[in-house]
């Protein structure tokens, strides 16, 4: 049925206007009508329709006005006035549909530039076999003809999309009605159909064959870290990098085929990959394993002052034991009063949270215990010893490669288990309000 | 996106301003009292943990000597009596049956006199020296000893007592003998007002005595002045008290933190999230000087001042901590 009409547009449709008319009439009603018989199920989903078509370029020929009194109104270059308008709205209307499909279109200066394009009027898209060839050339998968005809108070429409691959129209509507403002809520609804029914059109019913596997005759992996070995989700090793990069004979393994690769290097963190195969693969370059760092730090409450302190990692970049010093000063609360001079010490176990070291983001906790030794001058003793726990602390950090910036509210509590003490037992609160929060950096050896 | 513009430029000028007060880098750790300490004992060897549920301090001034005294009262173990030098250092430690109802102490030419519930310590019996007192203490009954005391110079005492509305009070001998008779007087015109004495002041470079009540059926403090030779010499007052001496009335200092030194008071201010408080200076007419000090640690404190000012003295019932805190107003 479909065959028999398509074959009946091409005899019919010739270069002269009345005939073109005509013959586009008739094909379009017949192609319309044959894709309406299998249209239905695939109006189920413009989801899935518009996934199917995701990135496939389409050529969209201007919109013809076949008018009586029709002038130079062709979108989306032609003319201007009412005609110019309408062809335009239309044109537009396409235009939004298609790419709303998730189709690229292209635009006249891209479907222009093969040779012998540039001269054919608007008009001559109509004829299905330039339509396509033109669209062809500039590497579309789908060529989209047009054309209205404006009748006293009504108007008839048509569109036509044809898959440049087979040659073959691939859905379609030719429609009349009243024409008002109405008529272009009905072009849309009618294009989203169409374009429903396109999904119908499988390309292997084209008869051509699916795409060619291309099997690689090897991997040649490229990192910026000498030395680093690479392992296949076998464990086999594929090598190490030399001089950037690592050939690897690879022979049957398919391009775009999903891997997983595991990079190793002694000083840095083991790290998994997920690439797909290619000529080249690029590998990202591992985190540095670090057993050591040095934290400067500021804390809210203590800010006349300023702290550091040594990690020790059991854990690469983990899990590890601190040591921290913090001195500082205490203004006089009144002008009869005296300054206060502390010395924070503390020992604790942190830990990072769920993100790897190489992340741009990381969590942490830590726990200790400290002692802050107070010298108060004019007091009388004049030193002061409390201890504390450090209950939790849970740091952000921002992970910039050899040095991080963290922010860390602490919760405290002072134990009052020496003699003289300040503190007595009460949770360390700067004003009695706030937590104390530290802000730092961290150097990671 | 305006409103958000708005919020944006509001938040960044309130975090400048936090960042340009003071108060930002000043904000420590450690309590605001802390710069004011002069002297701190940890009494926890002479009082038992958490029996120290009644406690009482006073600041004597005896010519050059300086002593305070802590009496705590001990439910199942008697009542203890501390006393201790102007720096905190204690000097003895006495252990008494009861301890009712501790008064301040008073001095004159060397002679320390105070009450202790139902018994006053006879300044007659201690000797005192600059470094500490001399033992043996002994106690004497004394008939109605009152609260609190103060004298005129001449080894004469007044004792006052405060019952509902009205206030008693007693002229004491140096040896306890009473050579004045009682006089009750009405405080209020109202007949159902009740007062608690808080404090008996006797500066003396003032002229008056100084009696700081709390109403219990008002959110007022009430500071009278009474003259002293009025007082000690037996002569009566007119009543009512409120009336014809009309007090300073002050709105109620949270924990009974309030006191007078140094010719004005100083008063606590509890903050509405009960995170500490404030203690702040009025001067004698009641008005609030721009002095004070922030309070963030625990408030379970008596405070005991010295008429003359310089500093004061606070325990702390909780941490058994007694502390001399330099004045913040000034010397």
């Amino acid at each position: 049925m479909f065959k028999m009409h398509y074959t009946c547009c091409v005899i019919t449709a010739m270069p002269a206007p009345k005939s073109i008319v005509h013959a586009m009439i008739i094909f379009t009603l017949a192609a319309s009508f044959a894709s309406a018989q299998d249209a239905s199920p695939a109006q189920e989903s413009s989801a899935a329709q518009a996934a199917s078509s995701a990135g496939r370029e389409v050529c969209v020929f201007p919109v013809v006005d076949l008018s009586a009194s029709n002038g130079p109104a062709d979108a989306p270059a032609g003319g201007s006035g009412e005609g110019a308008d309408r062809s335009r709205s239309m044109f537009s209307a396409l235009s939004a549909e298609l790419a709303g499909a998730r189709f690229q279109l292209l635009t006249e200066d891209q479907w222009r530039k093969a040779p012998g394009n540039a001269s054919l009027s608007p008009r001559d898209f109509l004829d299905p076999a330039t339509a396509v060839r033109v669209a062809g050339s500039a590497g579309a998968d789908l060529a989209v003809t047009s054309f209205y005809s404006v009748q006293q108070d009504r108007i008839l429409v048509s569109v036509s999309f044809y898959d440049t691959r087979s040659g073959d129209f691939a859905a379609g509507f030719m429609r009349t009605w009243r024409y008002n403002l109405g008529v272009y809520s009905a072009l849309h609804a009618e294009i989203r159909g169409a374009l429903s029914r396109l999904d119908l059109l499988p390309v292997a019913h084209s008869g051509k064959p699916a795409p060619r596997e291309v099997l690689l005759a090897a991997l040649t992996f490229t990192g910026p870290q000498e030395g680093m070995e690479i392992l296949l989700s076998d464990g086999r090793s594929a090598g190490k990098i030399d001089s950037g990069k690592l050939v690897f004979p690879a022979a049957g393994i398919k391009a775009g085929e999903p891997l997983l690769v595991e990079k190793r290097l002694a000083g840095y963190h083991t790290a998994w990959q997920r690439v797909r195969a290619a000529p080249v693969v690029s590998l990202s370059p591992l985190a540095r394993s670090s057993l050591l760092s040095i934290e400067a730090d500021w804390t809210f409450g203590q800010l006349i002052g300023a702290g550091g302190a040594v990690r020790l990692y059991f854990v690469p970049d983990f899990s590890f034991a601190s040591f921290s010093l913090y001195p500082y000063g205490q203004a006089p609360a009144s002008a009869w009063g005296n300054w206060l001079y502390h010395l924070d010490t503390e020992a604790s176990l942190g830990t990072y949270l769920f993100f790897a070291p190489d992340s741009l983001v990381r969590f942490g906790a830590s726990t200790g215990i400290g002692l802050i030794y107070s010298l108060l001058p004019r007091t009388d003793p004049s030193s002061y010893f409390d201890a504390y726990l450090n209950i939790i602390s849970i740091w952000g950090e921002l992970n910039l490669g050899r040095v991080s910036i963290f922010l860390r509210p602490e919760m405290k509590m002072a134990l009052g288990m020496f003699s003289p003490n300040l503190l007595g037992t009460s949770v360390l609160m700067p004003g009695g309000v706030f937590a104390p929060v530290t802000l730092g950096a961290i150097y990671k050896w | 996106m305006v409103a958000s513009r708005v919020f944006r430029v509001l938040a960044l000028a309130a975090a400048l301003g936090l960042l340009g007060t003071c108060d930002f880098f000043t904000l420590s750790t450690f309590p605001a009292t802390a710069s004011q300490l002069a002297a701190q004992r940890d009494l926890s060897a002479e009082i038992p943990a958490s029996f120290a549920r009644t406690f009482a301090l006073s600041a004597v001034t005896a010519g050059s000597i300086d002593l305070v005294f802590l009496a705590t009262q001990l439910p199942y173990d008697g009542a203890h009596l501390i006393v201790m030098d102007k720096d905190l250092h204690v000097l003895q430690t006495f252990s008494l049956q009861d301890l009712i109802n501790f008064g301040a102490s008073f001095s004159s030419a060397g002679a320390i006199r105070g009450t202790a519930g139902d018994v006053s310590i006879q300044g007659l019996h201690w000797s005192v020296t600059a470094m500490g007192l001399s033992s043996p203490v002994t106690f004497t009954t004394s008939p109605e000893p009152g609260a609190f005391c103060v004298t005129d110079g001449t080894d004469n005492y007044a004792g006052f007592n405060i019952s509902g509305n009205t206030l008693s009070y007693y002229g004491y001998s140096a040896v306890w003998a009473v050579f004045n008779n009682y006089y009750p007087y009405p405080l209020s015109t109202n007949a159902a007002a009740s007062f608690n004495l808080i404090g008996a002041y006797d500066d003396p470079s003032l002229a008056d005595v100084v009696l700081i009540f709390e109403e219990n059926n008002s959110a007022q403090d009430y500071c009278f002045t009474f003259p002293k030779s009025q007082l000690l010499g037996g002569l009566a007052f007119s009543p009512d008290l409120q009336t014809n001496y009309p007090p300073l009335q002050t709105y109620r200092a949270d924990n009974r933190l309030i006191a007078y030194t140094q010719n004005g008071y100083i008063k606590f201010q509890k903050e509405p999230n009960g995170q500490g408080g404030t203690f702040i200076r009025l001067d004698m007419a009641g008005n609030t000087l721009p002095y004070s000090l922030r309070y963030t640690e625990d408030t379970d404190i008596q405070i005991a001042t010295r008429n003359a000012g310089g500093w004061y003295y606070e325990y702390n019932r909780t941490t058994r901590m007694v502390r001399k805190i330099s004045a913040w107003w000034g010397r």
